[in-house]
């Protein structure tokens, strides 16, 4: 069933689509790189190998695992030799060398043997196991772990599947589910199963009408699901997950909290049939659909790309040219490649090759002229100019009270903006400072504290001295008055002890 | 250290395209201007946009900055262009030269050049010479029912010759009220053509021009209607009366009111930046125009009232804001956050 959605997001801008440069081109596996990497600095806490230095491995193999309960195993996408490295550059916006794993595949590409698939008399740990096991992190950008996402024990209602896509270039969505709608469906049918919702919304832009078709004939095909196909206007950041609820919904998700609390979860497509993959097949994510696209490259599409393959094998790949600027995810909120030689990831879901002509480099920042231009594309209905001059005036805390945390760093403000302003830069800045005031509070609160329980307990010695001195002096006074001193002694030994009972009481630290 | 930050696509708009927008906007009421009060317009225009232009360059030079960026964003041609359009067609020539000089050194630079300055530098400059030249300022229009020649128009501006002279309708429509009913205004010479029609043409350049602006969105409507609205509502609560008070008509249609709408109170820099801040921005500068035309000394009030309005324009901002996303509501009021 397709549904027009009622509601639209705030604000919102329209850049240039330029899905046309890979959309067009059917979905093709990208040939096997001459070695893959896989950085063990990926997930919140690390990762350390499960297997030995030189070890021979099997595809589907388990190479690396998870230190913290956020882990996100790596498993190996062909059959080779694994071998520590250091210096690996991680796939980020800072490219920061650190360990990992190099497998150079042998070329036979021998699997290891399935696990078994699950069913649904299966319990909800047993599937959640799984997830974990196979490795699957939300695959739209974010990265979280999906068991842990999916664990939540907050009621469910509804499933909403993201299909938006609204980056301009990318097109890997769109690819998956002209190839794989079904697939995606008995994805979301697990998800709905382990979750309990009730309702399965596809929420999808209006320029991609081959997805459309393909997922309401999937859709009529597999009615167990029941999934309602909403279909909203094209408009960037209509993706994000807070504007595409508001979008499909009308509601908005209470600032600070996740869409849990209001019963609803949001899954990425390519997520949907990793997790169908593991627990109906039994196999790992080592594979994702990455777009590569950009005025750069000469041969665009849509690749199915073993993970831990090296960037700079999907430009040869794509034949891009020296001069192209390399980005990885889409021009609004991706982020330039420090390294190629970084491997591909979960969220890999675009390389864009730009000619330096496509994405020109930034002109020189201009001062703000209040045009306000910023404060009507922004989806959050923030007063973008007023964050950034709160941030450039050192007053991140101000800029919080009006609203920088709700800034989701789309990215449309600093696209309108006549000035050149790298708004997005400025409020990165402020969070961080946040974050650092934060930290600083924790630790100055945990100093204070510390200085406290020490004074205490000098207080509390120094008593007991005081108190001890006294009947020693007693003691002395009474034997000099010529008193018993048997009872003098008595008398001290109870002075004494009432000492050392005082000293217990007080705290000890 | 991140070299290119996201997003890495922006929509190809600078500071610089949407000054030009201004420019061009400001065409055809200049036109209409050269055509009803003669060639002090151009002259006028001329001596501004000189002595803007050489005040920006030498400020920046004293600021030890770089001079041509300032100067290729095209600001401060337009402070002045607006100032130049301001003058009385016949003033002397001093006055224009004066009014470039204020208006980007003591409206613009002193604060810090663009996008730094807390009231419109053109009105700042109108205001300066208002009060400290009278006489200069307020004598010296043009009765378009009497235009002077290039000739005259220079003897009055580099000379002494007199003649041409006179003031503004809404000036002489005030001073004629005290003494004489509406029908009798009316036989004024100044009101030959009607009490607004050759002025109202050039309320009509100036509105295409607005139009222009809006639809290049280079500014928003809710200034512009805010300040409208403004005037208009006391002027015809009041305007009935024609024998005492002006007609609303007159209000809209001669003096600056169109002219303010579109090109004073839409100044990004100087106004409030929200959409509502913007609309309560121009009904305060109309009201307060209403008021200082009405019950005040000079010929017109909308350097006043902006400039008053100018003063408000970040409270008006505090308590405007919309509701954020998730939030329950509205933050209104200033954010009084401990500082760092």
């Amino acid at each position: 069933m397709i549904h027009q959605s009622p509601h639209r997001l705030t604000g919102g801008i329209h850049p240039d689509e330029r899905k046309d440069l890979s959309c067009d081109v059917p979905v093709r596996p990208a040939p096997m790189a001459d070695e893959l990497v896989f950085s063990l600095q990926t997930g919140r806490h690390g990762l350390e190998p499960c297997v030995d230095d030189g070890a021979r491995v099997l595809g589907g193999e388990c190479i690396a695992r998870g230190t913290g309960s956020f882990s996100q195993a790596w498993h190996a996408p062909t059959s080779g030799t694994l071998h520590y490295i250091d210096a690996l550059p991680a796939t980020d916006a800072y490219g920061r060398p650190g360990p990992g794993l190099r497998l150079v595949p042998d070329g036979e590409d021998h699997w290891c043997d399935a696990e078994p698939a699950l069913s649904r008399d299966d319990s909800r740990e047993t599937l959640l196991a799984r997830i974990e096991w196979a490795g699957i992190a939300g695959m739209g950008g974010a990265g979280f772990p999906s068991h842990i996402k999916l664990a939540s024990d907050k009621p469910v209602t509804t499933l909403i599947i993201n299909m938006a896509e609204c980056e301009p270039y990318i097109s890997c969505d769109d690819a998956l589910a002209r190839s794989q709608a079904a697939d995606i469906l008995r994805g979301a049918a697990w998800v709905k199963h382990i979750l309990g919702a009730q309702r399965v919304l596809i929420g999808i832009e209006d320029n991609k009408p081959d997805a459309i078709a393909a997922l309401e004939s999937a859709a009529a095909a597999n009615p167990a699901v029941d999934a309602e196909i909403w279909v909203c206007p094209t408009v960037y950041p209509s993706g994000g997950e807070k504007q595409l609820i508001q979008i499909l919904t009308g509601e908005e998700i209470p600032a600070g909290q996740l869409p849990q609390a209001l019963g609803y979860h949001m899954h990425n497509p390519a997520t949907l049939v990793a997790i169908y993959d593991a627990i109906e097949h039994g196999r790992p994510l080592t594979h994702r659909l990455v777009t590569l696209t950009g005025e750069g490259a000469a041969d665009r599409g849509n690749r199915k790309v073993a993970l831990g393959t090296p960037l700079h094998a999907l430009t040869q790949l794509a034949g891009a040219s020296s001069d192209s600027i390399l980005i990885m995810g889409g021009p609004m909120m991706g982020f330039e490649v420090r390294s190629p030689a970084a491997g591909v990831v979960k969220t890999t879901n675009c390389l864009l090759m730009a000619s330096p002509n496509e994405l020109p480099a930034a002109e020189p920042e201009q001062p703000c002229i209040r045009c306000g231009e910023c404060a009507t594309v922004c989806p959050a209905s923030l007063q973008p100019q007023t964050l950034f001059w709160q941030i450039q005036a050192d007053d991140a805390p101000r800029a919080q009270a009006e609203g920088l945390m709700d800034c989701i760093e789309c990215g449309a403000c600093a696209y309108v903006c006549p000035s050149q302003i790298p708004l997005v830069s400025y409020y990165r800045h402020g969070k961080d400072q946040l974050r650092q005031r934060a930290l600083d509070q924790v630790k100055s609160d945990r100093a204070r504290e510390r200085f406290e329980a020490r004074q205490a307990r000098l207080d509390a010695e120094a008593e007991a001295k005081a108190a001890k001195r006294a009947a020693r002096a007693a003691a002395m006074e009474a034997a000099k008055s010529g008193e018993d001193p048997r009872k003098a002694e008595v008398q001290a030994a109870v002075a004494r002890a009432r000492a050392r009972a005082k000293q217990k009481d007080t705290p000890d630290t | 250290m991140i070299h290119r930050p996201s997003p890495h696509r922006r929509r190809a708009r600078s500071t610089q395209d949407v000054m030009r927008d201004v420019l061009l906007a400001l065409v055809p009421g200049t036109l209409v201007m050269l055509w009803l009060y003669g060639p002090g317009v151009l002259t006028n225009l001329l001596l501004t946009l000189i002595a803007g232009v050489a005040t920006e360059a030498a400020v920046m030079r004293l600021r030890g900055r770089a001079v041509k960026p300032p100067l290729r964003d095209l600001s401060a041609l337009v402070a002045s262009a607006l100032i130049g359009l301001s003058l009385p067609p016949l003033a002397p020539f001093w006055i224009p030269l004066l009014a470039g000089v204020l208006a980007i050194g003591l409206g613009k630079q002193l604060f810090g050049g663009l996008g730094h300055n807390p009231f419109n530098p053109a009105m700042v400059a109108y205001a300066v010479l208002l009060i400290s030249f009278p006489v200069a300022m307020t004598t010296t229009w043009v009765s378009p029912t009497r235009v002077p020649d290039l000739l005259a128009t220079l003897g009055h501006q580099f000379g002494g010759a007199d003649g041409w002279s006179g003031a503004t309708p809404l000036d002489r429509y005030k001073d004629l009220a005290t003494r004489l009913t509406q029908s009798e205004i009316a036989q004024d010479p100044l009101f030959n053509a009607g009490l607004v029609m050759p002025w109202a043409l050039l309320a009509l350049a100036w509105a295409l021009g607005g139009a222009f602006l809006i639809w290049r969105r280079a500014t928003f409507w809710h200034a512009p209607a805010g300040l409208i609205l403004g005037i208009l509502l006391p002027a015809g609560v009041f305007g009935y009366d024609g024998d005492q008070f002006v007609p609303a008509s007159m209000h809209l249609l001669t003096g600056a009111t169109v002219f303010a709408a579109f090109f004073i109170v839409t100044d990004p820099v100087s106004g409030a930046t929200s959409p509502r801040g913007r609309l309560a921005f121009g009904f305060g500068a109309g009201v307060l125009t209403w008021v200082i035309r009405t019950y005040g000394g000079y010929p017109d009030a909308i350097a006043f009232a902006v400039l008053l309005m100018n003063l408000a324009a970040p409270m008006l901002d505090q308590f405007t804001r919309p509701r954020v996303y998730g939030h329950d509501a509205a933050r209104k009021g200033p954010v009084l956050e401990k500082r760092s």
